[in-house]
C-alpha cells in the first residue's frame, strides 16, 4: 500500500514538473509583457529597463531555474500587472472562487443525486421521463445564457436579485446557479447509471435473496458503492468549476480566478498565469491522487497492477 | 476468430448486414434524427436557402428589425435583422454550417488523436502508458482557456493561412478542440485496450505472428469503436456549447462569419434592449441541436451497451 | 456488424424494489449532510467593504487565505524589506482650524468601471499615454496644474506659475497648507521628486529638455531648460504626463513603486481605503482638500467589464454612475425617466491605408484613396454604433485640441467614388487583403467592410489583439497589410498626435516619409508661434489631402448617471476639457 501510494506522488510530481515546463515555455511564446507594461507610448529603453528589472532578459531555461528555486519557497512572483505578490493575488480570489465553486457543487449535487436516484429506481416510468428532459437541457443550453437571462428576470424585471459584485449571500445566487446548472445534470445522469448498474449487481441480488429489506438493499448496499464515481466526478468538478468558471464570473463581475487567469493571459502577466495554471494542476493532481487511493482502498485488485 | 467463452459486449460478425441495419435504422430515434439531419441539410444547402448574405445589412432594411410576427416585421427579413443590419435568418443558417463543422471535425480530430494515443499505451504498457498517462494527467490540468488564448495569439495568422478554404477562426477552434478533449478518449480507450489484451483470441493472434499493427487494427481498432462513439456522441454537444463560450470571451470563430456562437456574444447587450431575438433564437438553436446530438447519443449508448457507465 | 445487448432494460418490478417515501428521504439527507459539511468548512463571507479605514496592523509575512482584509496585504513578496509601519495613513490631522463649520461629508456613490481596474493607474509616476489613469488621478491625487471645468492649466497645487517669455524656465509658487493624505505637508522636494522619477508617458521628452529644477525657496519651483520649451505647460499640465501629478518623496521611497500602487498616497480629493485588485476600489473624502471638502464620503469603484450587468445596476439603482455605454443600449436609458446620459467627445477613429506604398497596390493612386474616403457613410456609422452621438469632424485630430486643424464632415457620394476608382483603372473595385481593426473595435471594421463593399473595394476582417497590432504597424515582415482602423484615447494636442501617428518612431505610427519628418523637425526646433502654427497646419493638411489618414469620426464616450446624483450633468460630466469621466469629485453632490 505504501508503495502505491509513493508511487502514484511521484508520477504526481513528474505531472506537475512537466504542466510548469510546459506551461511556462508556453506562455512565453505568447509575445513580450514589457511593452504591455510599460505602455505602447513606451520609448526602447524604457522598454528595455523594464525587462531587465524583471528579469526577463535572460534566457528562458535561467528564468524557469529561478522560477522553480522560488517555487520551492513558495514565491510565485510579482504580477506585472497588479504588482502585487502572485500569492496574495491568488490568496485574495481564492476564497471568491471556492465560494462560487461550492455553492454550484451544492446546487449539483442537490438536484442531481436525488433526480438520479429517482430516475434510477422508478426507470421507465414519468419521473424518469421529467428528470431526463431537466438533464438534456442542463447538458444542451449553454451556461451564460441562463446566466444572462437570469440577470434579465431577477435583477432587472424583478428586482429580487443583485446584478453583478460580491458581498452578500444574495449575490451568489445567480452565479452558482448559471455555474451549477450544468453539472447538476452530468450528476444526474451519473448517478443514475451508477444506481442503475449497482442496483443490478450481484452482491445487490444475494441481499434481496436473502430477504433483506427494500429499503436497506438500497441504502447500506446500493447507495454507498453507487456514490464512489459520483462523488470522484463532484471533486472533479469542483476544482473545474473554481478554475475554469470565466464566462459566469465575467457576467457577474465576480472576482474568481477564472478571470484573473484570463485577463493575465491577455495582459501576457507570466507569473500570473503560471501560477494561476500551476495551482489548478496542483489541485487536479490532488483530487486524482485521492480518488485513485480512495479506489485501491476499495478495490484490491488496482494495488497490484 | 471470435471466441464465445468470455462474453464480449459485442462481437463483430460481417453476416446479415442489410437485415441488421434495416433493425436498426427503425429503432433510431426519431425527432433528433430528424433534427441533426436538418442541421446537416441546412448545412449543405445553406447558400441556395439563405434569402440574403449573411454578412451584408440587407439592402433597404433597418437594424433591429424585429421578426416578421411583431410589429416592425416584414417578411424579407422573418427573423429580424441586428444591429448591422443583417438578416439574422440567414446568419442563422450559415451558421449550422459553421456548427457543424466545428463540432464534426472537432470531435474527430481530438477523437482521432485521442484513440491513437489509448491504443497505443494500452497496448504496449509499460514505460510508454506511463508516459502517456502522465501526459494526459498534465493536459487535464491545463486550463482549456489556455490553450485556446495562446493558440489565437500565436498561430492565428498561420493556422488561418492553412485553413484558407475554411472560415477565418474555424481552423483555430479545431485546433484547440482537438487538442483539449483527447485526454478523455485516450484515458477510457486506454482502460479499454488493456482489457482487450488479455482477451484469448488477442494472445493467440500475437502466437500466431501476426504483427502488432495487424491485430491492432483487426482485433482492437473494431472492438473500441463503440466506446469511441459513444465518448464521441458525448463530446460533440461540449464541443458547440464550448464554441459558442469562446466566442462570448472573443476567442471563437471571428466576425464576419456567422456562427451562433458569436451571435450570442455579439448580441448579449440587447437582451436588456429588447431585440431579445438576437440572443434567443441563436440560442435557441445551439440548445436544441446540443439537445438532439446528446439524445442520439444516449439512444446510441443504450443500443450499443447499456451496461457500460455513463462515461 | 450486429450489436448484441446484453440486457434488456424494462421490465416489471418487484415490489420490494419500489421506493419508499422515508427511503428517499434518507437518500437526500447524504448529500445534504455533506453539502453542510462542505459548506461549514468553506471561508466565510467576506466581509462588507469597510466604512471606515481599519488600522494597519503588522502584517505576518505568511499570509493565510484571508478574506479580503481591509488595507493589511503584505507587502510584495519580492522582499522589499520594509515591513509596513503601524501609522495609519489618511488620519484626520487633529483640529485644523478649517474643519469647524464645514459639513461632514455623507454617502457612498458606487461608480462601475468598464474595465478592471488596474493598480498600475493609481501612480501616476508611471501613467501611459491613455486618459484612463487620470480618472484615478483626479480622485487620488492633485498636480501643480491641471484642467478644471472651463480652465485648461488651472492653478492646482501650486498658487500661482509663470512661464518665462524666452520659454527657457517655468516657476511654480507652492499653495501653503497643504497636505498629503498621511499629514505631511506637500513640499518643493516632493514636487522635484515627482519630475525626477517620472517614467511615463513623454518622460523622455520632458527630462531631455530640463536642464535643472531650482528650489530657491519652500514654495518656489523653477525648471530651468535647456532651449526653449514651448510645450512644456502643454505636456506637463494636461494629460499628456503625469510628471506634475505630485507624490510623497518619503513615502514614495519607503514603500516603492510597486508599494505605492497597492496602497498610494497624494493630495487629492479623496483618500485610498482599500482596493481588491482589479475589481473593487474604495476611497474616502478628504475633508482637508484645499479646494473644497468634498460632500460625499465614500466612493466606491467596481470594475465591471460587461455592458449590460453595468446598465442592471443602474437600473436596480446599485450603481450611480456607469462609465461607456456602448450604442445598442442608448435606446433603453433613454427610456428610462432616472437615467440621464451624457455623451461626451472621445477619440477620434481612423482609417489608414498600410499599403499605400506597395508596388502594386490599387491603394498607391490617391484617387483610389479617396475613394474610399468617400464610401464610409459616416452618418449612418454613428447612428448604428453611437445612438447618433458620435461627432463627424473632418480631422483626425479632435478639433477642440490646441493646433487641430479644423475641417468639415468628409462628404459621402458613392457615384463620385466609383468614378474616382474608374479613373484610377480599377473601375470594377478591388480587392484588399484584410482589414485590421485595434483590437476590440471589430464591429467598425465590420461596418467599414460593408461601406466598401458598396464600390467593389472587397477585403475581410483580420482580428488582432492589441499589443500584436501596434507591433505590427511598424515597418518589418510582420507588417500589417492593406487597411489599419486605429482609435485613439490619449490625450495631447496636434503636435503630440503627429508624433504619435506620423512618425518613423511614433508609438503608433505606421508613416514613414521625409515629408512629414522634416518639417516636424522645423516645429521642433522652431520658438516662433506663428512658423510652428503654420508648420502643423501644413502637415495636417498634407496627411488628410493625400488621404494617408483617413478620418472616420469622433467616438463618443456615453457615461450614464443615476438619479441619486444631484448635480447637473454637464457640471460634473465634459465639464474639463480633455477628459471624458466624471469629475470634479469634490464637486459631486448626492441627493438626500
Amino acid at each position: 500500500m505504501r508503495t502505491y501510494i509513493l508511487r502514484r506522488l511521484g508520477y504526481s510530481m513528474i505531472s506537475l514538473l512537466m504542466l510548469s515546463m510546459i506551461i511556462f515555455f508556453i506562455i512565453r511564446l505568447t509575445g513580450d509583457p514589457a511593452r504591455l507594461m510599460v505602455g505602447p507610448g513606451g520609448r526602447p529603453e524604457d522598454v528595455e529597463r523594464t525587462r531587465v528589472e524583471w528579469g526577463l532578459d535572460r534566457p528562458w531555461p535561467e528564468q524557469y531555474w529561478s522560477f522553480i528555486r522560488n517555487l520551492t519557497r513558495g514565491d510565485f512572483g510579482t504580477s506585472f500587472q497588479y504588482r502585487l505578490s502572485v500569492r496574495d493575488l491568488y490568496a485574495e480570489r481564492l476564497p471568491y472562487s471556492i465560494q462560487l465553486a461550492t455553492a454550484g457543487l451544492l446546487i449539483s449535487l442537490l438536484i442531481g443525486i436525488p433526480a438520479g436516484i429517482i430516475t434510477a429506481v422508478k426507470v421507465d416510468t414519468a419521473w424518469d421521463t421529467i428528470c431526463k428532459i431537466i438533464a438534456m437541457l442542463g447538458l444542451s443550453i449553454p451556461g451564460f445564457f441562463v446566466g444572462l437571462l437570469m440577470i434579465i428576470v431577477f435583477a432587472v424585471t424583478l428586482r429580487w436579485l443583485p446584478a453583478s459584485g460580491s458581498g452578500t449571500p444574495l449575490h451568489i445566487v445567480m452565479p452558482s446557479l448559471a455555474l451549477g446548472w450544468y453539472f447538476a445534470a452530468s450528476m444526474l445522469r451519473l448517478t443514475r447509471s451508477s444506481m442503475l448498474e449497482v442496483l443490478d449487481s450481484e452482491y445487490v441480488k444475494l441481499a434481496r435473496l436473502k430477504g433483506v429489506p427494500e429499503k436497506i438493499v438500497i441504502a447500506k448496499h446500493a447507495f454507498k458503492n453507487a456514490l464512489i464515481p459520483v462523488m470522484t466526478l463532484a471533486g472533479i468538478n469542483f476544482v473545474v468549476m473554481v478554475n475554469v468558471a470565466v464566462i459566469i464570473e465575467t457576467i457577474f463581475a465576480w472576482p474568481g480566478i477564472g478571470r484573473l487567469l484570463f485577463e493575465g493571459i491577455q495582459n501576457r502577466d507570466f507569473p500570473v498565469v503560471q501560477g494561476v495554471v500551476i495551482l489548478a494542476g496542483v489541485m487536479i493532481v490532488t483530487v486524482n491522487l485521492l480518488v485513485d487511493l480512495l479506489y485501491a482502498v476499495i478495490d484490491p485488485r488496482i494495488r497490484y497492477s | 476468430m471470435a471466441v464465445e467463452a468470455r462474453p464480449l459486449p459485442y462481437a463483430p460478425t460481417a453476416d446479415f448486414v442489410p437485415a441488421r441495419a434495416a433493425k436498426i435504422v427503425r429503432e433510431i430515434p426519431l425527432v433528433p434524427s430528424l433534427v441533426l439531419a436538418l442541421l446537416v441539410f441546412t448545412a449543405l444547402f445553406a447558400g441556395l436557402l439563405a434569402p440574403h448574405d449573411p454578412t451584408l445589412p440587407v439592402a433597404g432594411g433597418g437594424v433591429f428589425k424585429p421578426p416578421v410576427w411583431m410589429d416592425g416585421g416584414s417578411m424579407n427579413t422573418p427573423f429580424g435583422t441586428d444591429f448591422q443590419g443583417r438578416d439574422v435568418l440567414s446568419r442563422l443558417l450559415y451558421g449550422a454550417r459553421v456548427t457543424l463543422m466545428v463540432a464534426v471535425t472537432g470531435t474527430a480530430f481530438a477523437g482521432g488523436i485521442g484513440m491513437l494515443l489509448g491504443i497505443v499505451a494500452g497496448y504496449f504498457g509499460g514505460w510508454v502508458d506511463q508516459a502517456i498517462m502522465r501526459l494526459t494527467d498534465t493536459w487535464l490540468a491545463l486550463p482549456s482557456l489556455v490553450f485556446a488564448i495562446f493558440l489565437a495569439a500565436l498561430l492565428q495568422e498561420k493556422i488561418n493561412q492553412l485553413t484558407f478554404f475554411l472560415p477565418a477562426g474555424v481552423g483555430n477552434i479545431i485546433l484547440v478542440f482537438g487538442l483539449i478533449y483527447w485526454t478523455r478518449y485516450a484515458r477510457v480507450i486506454r482502460g479499454e485496450v488493456l482489457t482487450l489484451r488479455e482477451r484469448d483470441y488477442v494472445r493467440l493472434a500475437q502466437v500466431a505472428g501476426l504483427s502488432q499493427a495487424r491485430i491492432i487494427i483487426r482485433h482492437i481498432v473494431p472492438n473500441v469503436l463503440n466506446t469511441w462513439m459513444v465518448l464521441a456522441s458525448l463530446t460533440v454537444g461540449v464541443v458547440i456549447i464550448n464554441e459558442a463560450s469562446l466566442s462570448f470571451l472573443g476567442l471563437g470563430v471571428q466576425a464576419p462569419t456567422p456562427a451562433w456562437g458569436n451571435m450570442l456574444s455579439e448580441a448579449r447587450r440587447t437582451l436588456m434592449a429588447g431585440q431579445w431575438w438576437l440572443t434567443v433564437l441563436p440560442g435557441i438553436c445551439i440548445s436544441v441541436v446540443v439537445l438532439a446530438a446528446n439524445l442520439f447519443g444516449d439512444w446510441m449508448r443504450v443500443k450499443l451497451d447499456p451496461k457500460q457507465r455513463n462515461l | 456488424m450486429q450489436w448484441r445487448p446484453v440486457r434488456r432494460a424494462g421490465g416489471a418490478r418487484p415490489a420490494s424494489r419500489r421506493l419508499t417515501r422515508r427511503a428517499f428521504l434518507a437518500y437526500c439527507a447524504v448529500p445534504v449532510g455533506a453539502a453542510g459539511l462542505l459548506a461549514a468548512c468553506a471561508p466565510s463571507q467576506p466581509a462588507a467593504p469597510a466604512a471606515t479605514q481599519a488600522p494597519l496592523a503588522k502584517a505576518p509575512t505568511q499570509a493565510p487565505i484571508v478574506t479580503p482584509a481591509p488595507a493589511t496585504a503584505a507587502p510584495a513578496a519580492a522582499a522589499k524589506p520594509a515591513e509596513k509601519p503601524a501609522e495609519k495613513p489618511a488620519e484626520k490631522p487633529a483640529a485644523a482650524a478649517p474643519a469647524v463649520g464645514k459639513p461632514e461629508p455623507k454617502g457612498t456613490l458606487t461608480y462601475a468601471w468598464h474595465t478592471t481596474i488596474s493598480p498600475a493607474w493609481l501612480d501616476p509616476q508611471e501613467n501611459p499615454p491613455q486618459i484612463t489613469p487620470y480618472n484615478f488621478a483626479y480622485a487620488l491625487h492633485d498636480a501643480l496644474v491641471k484642467h478644471m471645468p472651463g480652465k485648461t492649466f488651472a492653478p492646482s497645487l501650486a498658487e500661482s506659475y509663470e512661464i518665462a517669455p524666452d520659454h527657457k524656465s517655468a516657476t511654480f509658487k507652492l499653495r501653503q497648507g497643504i497636505k498629503f493624505h498621511d499629514g505631511k505637508p506637500v513640499t518643493t522636494e516632493d514636487v522635484k521628486f515627482t519630475f525626477e522619477k517620472y517614467r511615463g508617458a513623454n518622460a523622455g521628452i520632458l527630462k531631455e529638455k530640463t536642464a535643472a529644477i531650482e528650489t530657491p525657496d519652500d514654495r518656489t519651483v523653477k525648471f530651468a531648460f535647456k532651449e526653449p520649451f514651448l510645450d512644456f505647460l502643454t505636456i506637463y499640465g494636461s494629460p499628456s504626463s503625469g510628471a506634475g501629478w505630485v507624490v510623497p518623496k518619503a513615502y514614495y521611497e519607503q514603500v516603492g513603486p510597486n508599494g505605492f500602487k497597492q496602497k498610494p498616497i497624494g493630495a487629492g480629493p479623496y483618500k485610498f481605503v482599500r482596493q481588491q485588485a482589479g475589481n473593487e476600489l474604495e476611497l474616502e473624502a478628504n475633508t482637508e482638500y484645499w479646494r473644497k471638502s468634498p460632500s460625499v464620503k465614500t466612493i466606491v469603484m467596481r470594475g465591471i467589464p460587461e455592458a449590460a450587468t453595468r446598465l442592471a445596476g443602474l437600473q436596480t439603482g446599485e450603481l450611480d454612475v456607469a462609465n461607456q455605454m456602448p450604442g445598442d443600449l442608448l435606446e433603453t436609458i433613454r427610456k428610462d425617466p432616472n437615467l440621464r446620459l451624457v455623451p461626451l467627445k472621445a477619440g477620434p477613429v481612423w482609417l489608414e491605408p498600410m499599403s499605400f506604398d506597395g508596388p502594386d497596390s490599387p491603394l498607391k493612386d490617391i484617387k483610389a484613396r479617396q475613394a474610399l474616403s468617400l464610401a464610409i457613410d459616416r452618418k449612418g456609422f454613428s447612428d448604428a454604433e453611437m445612438g447618433g452621438l458620435g461627432a463627424l469632424e473632418g480631422n483626425w485630430i479632435p478639433e477642440d485640441w490646441p493646433g487641430s486643424l479644423k475641417r468639415d464632415t468628409p462628404p459621402y457620394d458613392i457615384a463620385k467614388a466609383k468614378q474616382l476608382l474608374a479613373e484610377a483603372g480599377v473601375a470594377n473595385g478591388f480587392e484588399v487583403s484584410q482589414i485590421t481593426p485595434l483590437g476590440g473595435y471589430t464591429t467598425f471594421a465590420e461596418r467599414i467592410t460593408s461601406y466598401l463593399r458598396a464600390i467593389g473595394v472587397n477585403t475581410k476582417v483580420n482580428v488582432m489583439e492589441r499589443a500584436a497590432f501596434y507591433d505590427a504597424l511598424k515597418p518589418g515582415p510582420d507588417r500589417l497589410k492593406g487597411l489599419v482602423i486605429q482609435l485613439s484615447g490619449s490625450p495631447g494636442d496636434a503636435a503630440a498626435r503627429i508624433r504619435e501617428n506620423a512618425l518613423c518612431n511614433g508609438a503608433f505610427s505606421s508613416l514613414c516619409m521625409p515629408e512629414i519628418e522634416e518639417p516636424m523637425k522645423k516645429y521642433e526646433a522652431s520658438i516662433d508661434t506663428q512658423e510652428r502654427t503654420k508648420l502643423l497646419n501644413d502637415l495636417q493638411a498634407y496627411l488628410l489631402d493625400n488621404y494617408y489618414i483617413i478620418p472616420v469620426l469622433r467616438q463618443a464616450f456615453i457615461n450614464c448617471l443615476g438619479p441619486r446624483i444631484a448635480n447637473k450633468a454637464e457640471d460634473i460630466e465634459g465639464a474639463i476639457p480633455q477628459y471624458v469621466y466624471i469629475g470634479p469629485y469634490e464637486d459631486i453632490e448626492l441627493k438626500g
